[in-house]
Parts: C-alpha cells; structure tokens; sequence
C-alpha cells in the first residue's frame, strides 16, 4: 500500500490506464 | 492582494494581445464555412491534440475538482482515474473511424455528420437541437471567469461575465475554428505549467519528500474525518458509492464524443496522425489533472468559506503574488478554451446542420449554392453573437452550482448522441434511422426523467443510464429493423 487504499488505487489505476491506452493505441492504430 | 492585481492586470493584457494575434491569423484563413467550422480539415496532430486537451478541460477542472477534493478528500481523486482512462479510450476507440467515415462524408459537426451517416432530417435536426443544450456549458464558463475577474482585479461580476463573454464573442467571430484551435494550443501550454506546478509545490509546503508529505496529509485529514480517507466518501456529491464510480467512468467514455471535441478530430489534415495527436492529448491530460492535488493540500494548510476558492487561496499561501496572477490567468484560459470550442460547434449547427443541410436543401429556403454558403458563413458569425447575449443572460444572476449547469449539458448530449454514433461505427448492420431517431429520442428523456425526478444524486451517473438506454434501444430497435437495410434505406 501507497500511503492510504485511495493513492494506491490512483498510482496502480494511472500506470493501468496508460498500458491500456497504450497497448490499444499500438493495436487499433497500427497502420 | 494589490500586488497580485497589477500582476494580473499586466498578465491579461498580454494574454489578450497574444489572442488576439492568434484570431487575426485564424480570420486571416477563414474564407469557407468548412474553414470556420473544422479549420478545412488541415491542422497537424500536435496543435489539435492541445486544443483537443484545452478544449477538454474548463475552468471546472481548476475549480470544481479541486474544490471536491478540498471538501471530500481523497475520493476525489476517482475524477482524476475516470478523465485518465475512461476519456482517452473513448477517444481512441471513436476518432479512427470517424475521422477515416469522414473522408467520403465531409461532415462539418456531430450532428451534421449523424445526419449524413443515417441520411435522415430528424437525427440531424433533433441531434442539433440536442446539442443546443451546451448554452448552460458556455454559460457556466463565463460565471467561472467572472468570479476570477471579481476576486482578482476586483470588477463587479456582471462586468465580468460582459467582459469575458465579448472578448470570446470576438475572436471566434472573427477566425472561427482557426482562432479557436491556435488559442487553445497556446492555452493548453499555460494549463500545463499550472498544473505541475501546483502538484510540486507539495515539496516546500510540507515536511519530508512526497511519501512523507502526503502520509502527513492523510493523516491529518483521517483525524478530521475518517471519510476524507476513504475509497468512497458518502458525503461527496459524485462518489459516495461504487456505481456512482461506474457511472462516472462511462459518462466521461462519452465525454470524448461531444460535438466541441469531435470537431477537432475532424478538423486533423491527414487521419494517420491519429495517433500522435492521442498521445500529446494524455500527455497535456496528465499534466492538467495533477493540479486536483492542490485540492488536497489546501485541505490541510487554508480554511475557506466556498469550495470553489480552495485553490486560490492555496496558491496565494504557497506561491508567490506572480504566481497567484498566474493561476488567475490560466482559469480564464481554461474557460475560454472550452468555450470558444461550443461557440464554433454551436454556430456551425445553426448554419449549416440546420440552415444549409435542412432548410435550404430540403426547400424551405430558396437560395442558389453561391448565395446559401455565403449566408450561412454570415449566419455561422452572428449566431456566435446571439449565443453569447444569450449565455450572458443566463448567469447574469450567478448561479448556485456552475457544475451542475455544466453536467446538465454534457450529459444531455451523450444521452442523445452516442446510441447512433456508436451503433454507425461498430455495428453498422444495426445502424438503421428508425433506430437512431428512437435512441435519440429515448436516451435524452431517461437522463431528463431522472434529473428532473432528482433519483440519481450525481449528475454524471444520471448522464450514464441515459447514455446506456440510448445504446440499448439503438441495438433493440436495429435488430429489428435492420431488414431496411438492405431494402427501403439500402
């Protein structure tokens, strides 16, 4: 844990959500 | 305080010159309303994924948010996740094939490019009638950029709301979606440092590193009340529970489709740039959203009257005066640069969805080619006048809540929209027009029965159940009428 559940939640789900947009970027953009 | 206020004082004035340069060009290069409206199709990927960044984010981002977490704590970084993965993705999964439909299409607004799409009057006229709606989103920019002007320079707030509402009024009147696009570049850039900013200054207002110091926020705050803590905070008015988060995240998944920002997307040169433009997007986003951090530290070092002033005051404690200017700014700017972006999507519906493509075409107005289109550029330039004289109106009285005003908009939009242009994107064997006039017409009254009824206490979950009933009768509604398809729409 990251200070409190909340910040853990926040540094996991903004590292997550920058795979994921990433990854799709790569995928559904591929030219 | 007198300080701060020659700073700004100067600090605007050399805003207003640099914008007012930028709407030169802007008018310089509008000579078509396909100009006015999407810049002709010819901007490159940075420059539109700023705008579309600054467009994105208001006023309510430094205010609002910052404000919820000042009240209600941690829970409020939830808004921070929900604008960092749920936005983006709906972006990536609508632009690529919007914009690559629109080649063939040559559609100038959401509403212009749904009614295209189905080749239907009723979706193209009720989608821009639905989109009028964003007038309360206008409207609550200017109360935002008002109250700086009352708090920081001291002008009287319904000189305030004048003055903000004629300098846009004057730019976008001018260079259209030019002006539009290059200031909101050149203000996403100020968001940016604002933003950053306000997240390090945690280093010199408290103790120890950033583990440290936020450990020290969180405790003080916990000791004050356990909720401020916690994962969902029952007195916060977006979210106290779980599925309020659900909601939350599936309304800001179709925030990326509003007609400001879609127009954006429309507006980039060359489709295959997509990609770049996505990426500065997430970039500026992150940058921007760190500033609901403040929100938290001013929990802790200031005490204010009205959640709304949590940031500035904060900053007036942990900057210096030029600093406090600066913010003051960068709101204004945050409010202009969604503003001008709903005033060119809102002229563009008056002329040309509902002028150009409705009435002229179907013969209600008699024109030839030459004299409709040079109508409807005029038409496109004053309804930027009318719009503004009416949005002034509007919050000529402040209003108690300007989030809510905003989130009536927004979420009317989604609700009314997003069944059609999902359906036309990714289930083209169901995108039939009885189906997108029904979603239409079904997702915006459920969201307006549960507003209106109040069964829903956050807007944005209201907003997700009328968008989720739009998409469902979109399928229900398309599967059984997908045989006029192939025969009476083929």
């Amino acid at each position: 844990m990251w200070v409190n559940d909340m910040l853990t939640i926040w540094l996991y789900g903004t590292i997550g959500a920058l795979v994921v947009c990433a990854i799709s970027l790569a995928v559904w953009y591929r030219d | 305080m007198t300080e701060i206020r020659i700073m700004m004082w100067v600090g605007l004035v050399i805003f207003l010159v640099l914008i007012g340069v930028l709407g030169y060009i802007g008018s310089k290069k509008t000579k078509t309303i396909a100009d006015f409206s999407i810049a002709g199709a010819s901007l490159g990927p940075v420059v539109l994924g700023l705008a579309y960044a600054a467009t994105f984010f208001s006023a309510s981002t430094f205010i609002g948010y910052t404000g919820w977490a000042y009240e209600w704590g941690f829970s409020s970084l939830w808004i921070f996740l929900t604008l960092i993965a749920a936005s983006p993705l709906g972006l990536i999964v609508i632009a690529k094939r919007a914009r690559a439909m629109n080649i063939t299409q040559n559609s100038l607004s959401l509403p212009d490019w749904l009614g295209d799409r189905y080749d239907s009057d009723f979706v193209r006229v009720g989608a821009a009638l639905i989109c009028l709606f964003n007038i309360f989103y206008i409207a609550a920019q200017f109360a935002a950029g008002a109250w700086i002007f009352n708090t920081l320079l001291g002008i009287p707030y319904e000189m305030g709301v004048v003055f903000i509402a004629v300098i846009v009024v004057a730019y976008v009147f001018g260079g259209g979606s030019y002006a539009d696009i290059y200031t909101d570049a050149a203000q996403a850039v100020l968001m940016m440092i604002m933003g950053v900013l306000v997240f390090v200054s945690i280093f010199w207002m408290f103790d120890g590193g950033l583990t440290a110091s936020l450990t020290q926020i969180s405790d003080t705050l916990a000791a004050r009340d356990p909720n401020l803590v916690a994962v969902t905070n029952p007195d916060s008015i977006v979210f106290y529970s779980i599925p309020a988060i659900i909601g939350a995240f599936i309304i800001q998944f179709a925030f990326a489709a509003q007609p400001q920002l879609f127009n954006k997307v429309l507006a980039l040169k060359d489709p295959k740039d997509m990609r770049l433009m996505i990426l500065v997007y997430i970039g500026s986003a992150i940058c921007f959203l760190l500033v609901i951090f403040g929100g938290l530290y001013a929990a802790v070092v200031v005490d204010v009257d009205n959640l709304d002033q949590s940031l500035l005051q904060y900053v007036t404690v942990a900057f210096p005066p030029i600093i406090s200017a600066f913010l003051g700014l960068v709101i204004i700017a945050a409010a202009m640069s969604t503003t001008d972006g709903i005033f060119v999507v809102m002229s563009t519906i008056v002329a040309n969805d509902i002028y150009l493509k409705f009435l002229v075409r179907r013969g209600y107005i008699k024109k030839t080619q030459a004299e409709a289109e040079h109508t409807a550029l005029w038409l496109s330039r004053w309804s930027v006048i009318a719009v503004g004289v009416i949005a002034s109106l509007i919050v000529f009285n402040p209003p108690e809540s300007i989030g809510m005003f905003i989130w009536i908009g927004i979420s009317g939009v989604a609700s009314g929209t997003l069944g059609p242009l999902l359906a036309s994107l990714f289930f083209p064997g169901l995108a039939t027009r009885t189906a997108a006039s029904c979603s239409l017409v079904s997702g915006l009254v459920a969201y307006l029965l549960i507003l209106l009824t109040g069964a829903i206490k956050s807007t944005m979950a209201a907003g997700s159940v009328g968008v989720l009933v739009g998409l469902a009768v979109m399928l229900v509604v398309g599967s059984a009428t997908r045989h006029h398809l192939t025969t009476r729409e083929g």
